[in-house]
Parts: structure tokens; C-alpha cells; sequence
């Protein structure tokens, strides 16, 4: 029988690579530290580019997952201690009834992103007001359905927490151009009458149809956007005044919102710096899994045998981890014959 | 009109006098649109940046804005993603533009921050006195 390969969280990653593993011929044992599979994913209503139903899709891969005979799945469960080498690991489990150890010939680091609380962007009235909240709360009252209605005026800020080194990541975030564009138009569709106005610093949209999904926002949803970084949100009575400089004209402007939506940074997932200590891989500046080589072995972290998948690296979107997953699975499978 | 673009300037001066690179500014203007005086300025702090980058020294030298910008103010470093000093900028520039003989266009910089600095209500409250009119407001 094939060796067994462990992966480490199951996000879309992590359930990708132990599908690809389990429908090749080999075994997989996933451990996720929550109670149910998912990770960031089952938090999402509807995906870009093309406002796909996230719930349906992600139930349907954690379904395939649980129903393949090569893949055992251990909810509430962190690795404790990791010993060997490629191709012959000892590997100790927490789980809930007590300490497993397990032999396997490789492993996959798929711990995914942690979304930055803004606590730090006191000038957004974050944690103030009710009426700041951030990109990811936003996918909550979508799915439940609190949205804003009638002639609302909802404002979406951008890279808070990205391109900042003062109080956040030197790095951009990669999606939340997209994802605030997905959520400009969920919101227009749930509720015509509502007015979007997204405030960027540059549009980065970079993914197949991604910038005709932009454009879609602008063109045929009316969402306006506006260049320049947000600087203010006061409190004033019910609404928010939201204060920008639209540097196209090079004038300062204020918008009176009734939401204002941040779009916070994807940070390395809690604990990753432990995690790599037990593994003994190496992180990067901020706290990601590093690759080996950035350009074609992205997925090789720096020891051998224990592979990286999705954005535990850094912030990616769905297609992405899903092609780091199964990278990482054909990897693994290497080690395990 | 056509700007020239020019590699000799203040710049270099500036960037000694606050110990950074302008380089450094992503010109997201975050520190334009929450200034309590970006209503009266000529040029936004970004655009003199953008300006000194270019070595644009003329169009920043003779500007209001220089003038305009806060006695220590620091609101925008502050929220500044990069953290450049810009009222530092400024005070840099007050200085050259007084060794050239420009006439400055205020008698002194604004006193808001000044005034209020002691403690942010009243800051808040000498914000709202000193900005209520002309301010533009984005259309539904
Ligand atoms: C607001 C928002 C909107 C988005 N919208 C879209 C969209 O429309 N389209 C799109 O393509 N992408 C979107 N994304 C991105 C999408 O969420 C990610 O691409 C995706 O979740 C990445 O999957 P992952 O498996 O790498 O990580 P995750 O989803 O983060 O999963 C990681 C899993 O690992 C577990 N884990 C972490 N550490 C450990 C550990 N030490 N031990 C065991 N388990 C662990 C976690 O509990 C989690 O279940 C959005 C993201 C945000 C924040
Ligand atoms: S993806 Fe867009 S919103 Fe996100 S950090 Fe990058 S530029 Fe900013
Ligand atoms: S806030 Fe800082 S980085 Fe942004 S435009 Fe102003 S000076 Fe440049
Ligand atoms: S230092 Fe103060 S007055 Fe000067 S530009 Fe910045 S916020 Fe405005």
C-alpha cells in the first residue's frame, strides 16, 4: 500500500491536494483544527469572476473528500511534534481523543490566510460604529440577508491594511480589488436602489475576466469608483462622512455613507511561525510559508518532503490554491510509492 | 501646459532635511483628503511630492499650499501608509522659498492645529469651525 501523506488544513487547498492524492492511488490523512472543512471559503456567499454559488461549491468538494476511500479526515486536530525525513516522517496528532502518531512519506502545509482585524485604522471607526465593518463581515450579512436597503449608500474602501508599512503589510493583497467589485455588485443586486462607490488606489485585477468584472461593476452596475485612498470616516448622527481626495482631480471630496466596507489585508493564518518551527520550513518577512524557488517550484517549501498549497504562501484566490493543492498532491505522490 | 521633467532640484534637499526618500510615497493621497485645509490648497501634499519628484521646483515653491499646511501638524503623517513627514516637507520648503526671496502667500502657517493641539475635542470641534464652507460633496 501506499505510503500515507499528511495535510495540514482543510481549506479548498488542503482538500484539493487529499482528493488528487486519493483518486491517484494514494492516502491521505487531513487534519483541520476547526470542527468542520472549508476554511475561508464556506464564509463566502457568491465568488468572482462570475458571482458562482460558494456554498454549493464547496459543499460538493468537502462531500467528494469525506467520500473517497483513500482519504481520512481528522476535524479538531493540530500536529504536535514532526521528526525524519522525505519519504519516512513520525508525526504526533492532537486530536480530540487524545495523541496519535502516525508514519508518513511526505506532508502538505495548507493552513491557509488569517483576515487581518482592522483595530489599528482608528481614522476608519472600525470597532466604533456598527456601520464599518470589514470585506469579510460584509459576506456574512450577505448570506443572511442584511444587506442595507432602500436608497443606502454603500462606500468600499480599499487596501486597508495592504500597501501600508506603517500600520499593516508592505505587500498588496492580490484579490480584494476583485472581491470588493463582487460585493459593489452583489449589493446592487440584492438592492437596485442603493448607491456603491468604491475608493481605490489602483485597480489591480489580474485573473482571467477579472477586469471585464471590473469594468462590469462601472459599465453596467454604475458603481463609482474613485481614486484615492480613503483618509477619514467620522460619525455624524446615522451616517458616516467618508473623506478622500479623488486625486484624478486633485480635490478633496466627501461621500455621506450608511455602510462603509474595509477590505482588509489576508495575513499569514495564526500560529504559522510555531507551525513552521515544529516543521522546521521556513517562513517569510511576514510570517508565509516560504517557497523553495518562487518561479517553478512554488510549492516546495525549504525541507524536503513537506510541501506548501495554497494561501498559507501568500493571498491568492480559489484557482489559485486549487491549482497549488493538486501541485502539491503530485508532489507528495512522488515520495509515497 | 507641458511640464518639463528635470532631475536637479529641491528634492534632494528635502529628502536630506527628513531623512527619506520621496520615492517612497505610493500616491494614494490619503493625507490630502483628510486635511483640514486641503479645501484651500492650490496643490494637494500629494501633488507636491509628485511635483518634487519631478523636480517641478518653481510650481511647488510658489505654491499656497506651503503655506497653508498646519503649524505641527502631524494628521496626515499620522495616517500616512508610508509615514512621510509631509508638514516637514513643507516647513523645508517655506524655508527655500525664503532664501529665494518668495513673498509668502500667508503671513504665517495655519494656526488649527496649533490652536487645538492640547486636546483632541476641542482639535476636533476647531476642525469643524474652520471648515464648514466650501466643501465638496459627492453627488448620489
Ligand atoms: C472577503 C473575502 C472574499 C473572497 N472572495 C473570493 C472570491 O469571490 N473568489 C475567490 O476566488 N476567492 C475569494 N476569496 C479568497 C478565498 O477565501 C481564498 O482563496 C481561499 O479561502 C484559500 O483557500 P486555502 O485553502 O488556501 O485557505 P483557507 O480557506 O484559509 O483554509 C485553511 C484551513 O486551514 C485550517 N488551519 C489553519 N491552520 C491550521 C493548523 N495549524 N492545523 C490545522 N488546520 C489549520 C483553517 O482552519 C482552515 O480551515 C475571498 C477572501 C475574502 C477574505
Ligand atoms: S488587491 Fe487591490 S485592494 Fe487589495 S491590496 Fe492590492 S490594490 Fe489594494
Ligand atoms: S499619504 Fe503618504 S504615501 Fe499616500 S500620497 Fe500622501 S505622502 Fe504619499
Ligand atoms: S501636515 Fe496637516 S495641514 Fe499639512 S497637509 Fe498634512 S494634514 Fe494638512
Amino acid at each position: 500500500m501506499a505510503k500515507k501523506t499528511l495535510i495540514i488544513g482543510g481549506g479548498i487547498a488542503g482538500i484539493t491536494a487529499a482528493q488528487k492524492i486519493a483518486q491517484n492511488g494514494g492516502t491521505a490523512l487531513l487534519i483541520e483544527k476547526e470542527g468542520h472543512l472549508g476554511g475561508n471559503f464556506a464564509k463566502l456567499t457568491y465568488t468572482f469572476p462570475v458571482l458562482a454559488d460558494a456554498k454549493g461549491i464547496v459543499t460538493r468538494e468537502i462531500k467528494t473528500a469525506e467520500e473517497l476511500a483513500g482519504i481520512e479526515i481528522l476535524p479538531r486536530t493540530t500536529l504536535e511534534s514532526c521528526r525524519g525525513e522525505a519519504g519516512n516522517f513520525t508525526v504526533e496528532l492532537g486530536t480530540p481523543s487524545g495523541r496519535r502518531t502516525e508514519q508518513v512519506a511526505a506532508i502538505v502545509v495548507a493552513a491557509g490566510f488569517h483576515y487581518m482585524e482592522p483595530t489599528a485604522y482608528t481614522e476608519y471607526a472600525y470597532g466604533r460604529s456598527a456601520k464599518v465593518v470589514t470585506s469579510l463581515e460584509f459576506e456574512k450579512m450577505a448570506a443572511e440577508g442584511r444587506l442595507p436597503q432602500g436608497p443606502a449608500r454603500v462606500v468600499f474602501v480599499h487596501c486597508v491594511g495592504s500597501r501600508d508599512k506603517a500600520k499593516g503589510y508592505r505587500y498588496c493583497s492580490k484579490i480584494c480589488c476583485s472581491y470588493s467589485a463582487k460585493h459593489a455588485i452583489m449589493l446592487k443586486q440584492a438592492n437596485p436602489e442603493a448607491k456603491a462607490y468604491v475608493f481605490y488606489i489602483d485597480i489591480r485585477a489580474l485573473g482571467k475576466g477579472y477586469e471585464e468584472f471590473i469594468r462590469e461593476a462601472m459599465e453596467k452596475y454604475n458603481v463609482r469608483y474613485i481614486r484615492g485612498r480613503v483618509a477619514k470616516v467620522i460619525e455624524s448622527g446615522d451616517k458616516l462622512l467618508v473623506r478622500a481626495e479623488d486625486s484624478l482631480i486633485g480635490n478633496p471630496v466627501e461621500v455621506e455613507a450608511d455602510l462603509v466596507v474595509l477590505a482588509s489585508a489576508m495575513e499569514p493564518p495564526q500560529g504559522s511561525r510555531a507551525l513552521a518551527g515544529i516543521l522546521g520550513i521556513a517562513t517569510d518577512e511576514y510570517g508565509f510559508f516560504r517557497e523553495a524557488e518562487a518561479n517553478v517550484r512554488p510549492c516546495h517549501s525549504s525541507k524536503e518532503g513537506i510541501f506548501l498549497a495554497g494561501s498559507c504562501t501568500q493571498p491568492m484566490e480559489i484557482a489559485a490554491a486549487v491549482a497549488m493543492g493538486g501541485l502539491a498532491a503530485s508532489e507528495a505522490l512522488i515520495l509515497s510509492r | 501646459m507641458r511640464l518639463k521633467i528635470d532631475e536637479d532640484g529641491i528634492r534632494t534637499m528635502v529628502e536630506q532635511s527628513i531623512g527619506k526618500s520621496l520615492t517612497s510615497c505610493l500616491q494614494c493621497s490619503k493625507c490630502g483628503g483628510g486635511c483640514v485645509h486641503s479645501e484651500e490648497f492650490d496643490l494637494t501634499p500629494r501633488q507636491v511630492v509628485e511635483s518634487l519628484l519631478d523636480c517641478q521646483d518653481g510650481k511647488v515653491l510658489d505654491s499656497r499650499m506651503i503655506w497653508l499646511c498646519g503649524r505641527s501638524c502631524s494628521a496626515c503623517q499620522a495616517v500616512c501608509p508610508v509615514g512621510l513627514p509631509l508638514n516637514e516637507i513643507m516647513a523645508v520648503l517655506r524655508e527655500e522659498a525664503g532664501r529665494r526671496g518668495i513673498e509668502p502667500k500667508y503671513e504665517k502657517p495655519s494656526m488649527i492645529y496649533y490652536k487645538f493641539e492640547h486636546c483632541a475635542k476641542h482639535q476636533e470641534e476647531g476642525e469643524a469651525s474652520e471648515s464648514s464652507t466650501g466643501r465638496e460633496t459627492q453627488p448620489a
